[in-house]
């Protein structure tokens, strides 16, 4: 994958057909169980609370914001999966790609149940979480390259 | 440094019985610690959000990374919940509180 700045609101993009498969599937898969199965565990910091310990408070936010939220983040990952082919990504494209990976990332990270201490540990190849690990690196490693592109003007 | 492009979303009016909250008092944005979102992540966000200079934005990413949370915004109750809201956008721990 390649990824760099090419103008002012320009960064160019290149994605071999793999990548662009295992993207697509990712980012497909994220949409179908934010909108169909949202109170599923792994999801749950992708609907933080905002009002910890305040039941009614909580309550008349998430009356508030909370389908706008589930609609930003689905709106992030139809961009990924929109733009996957284009050779160019504005910035606001780009911002979206970093949400989406990032959602990814916070889903596969709870469902791996990621630490502060996870770099220290290195995890056997016999390990059954072991290729959605190197999954976690490689979004960990995208999310990186687009913040230092995005950062940087 | 790149303004979210994402428009706002401003909260509207609601009936809200709340027999605690103080109308006087300010609310604060909390941002916790967590072991998945990136140290420049962070800091990327709080430049972009609120405008930050880069120094700043990585301090309170730090002071999130060491001791556990910060507090990055305040004000109404109103600006409070868009702040959350906001960050919430981009994966971030942070809840809201009156100070």
């Amino acid at each position: 994958m390649l990824l760099r700045r090419c103008g002012d609101d320009a960064f160019e993009l290149q994605v071999s057909a793999g990548e662009a498969a295992l993207f697509s599937q990712l980012c497909n898969d994220l949409r179908d169980q934010l909108t169909g199965t949202p109170d599923a565990p792994h999801l749950r910091r992708l609907s933080p609370t905002a009002h910890p310990g305040h039941p009614d408070r909580e309550r008349a936010y998430q009356e508030m914001v909370g389908g706008d939220l589930v609609d930003g983040q689905v709106a992030a990952l139809d961009t990924v999966v929109r733009t996957l082919e284009q050779d160019r990504l504005t910035t606001a494209e780009l911002d979206a790609w970093l949400r989406a990976l990032n959602a990814l990332r916070l889903a596969l990270g709870t469902a791996l149940d990621v630490s502060e201490d996870r770099l220290d540990d290195e995890v056997a190849e016999e390990d059954p979480a072991f290729y959605d690990h190197l999954l976690y690196d490689d979004l960990s490693a995208v999310v990186g390259l687009i913040v230092s592109l995005l950062a940087d003007r | 440094m790149v303004p979210s492009t994402r428009p706002a979303t401003a909260p509207i009016e609601v009936d809200r019985p709340d027999t605690d909250a103080e109308p006087d008092r300010p609310w604060i944005v909390l941002v916790w610690n967590d072991p998945i979102n990136l140290m420049d992540y962070v800091t990327y966000v709080f430049q972009t959000l609120f405008g930050y200079p880069l120094a700043k934005a990585e301090q309170l990413m730090l002071d999130v990374h060491h001791k556990g949370r910060a507090v990055v915004s305040s004000g109404s109750r109103e600006k409070a919940e868009l702040d959350v809201f906001r960050l919430h956008e981009y994966g971030l721990w942070a809840t809201m509180q009156q100070d």
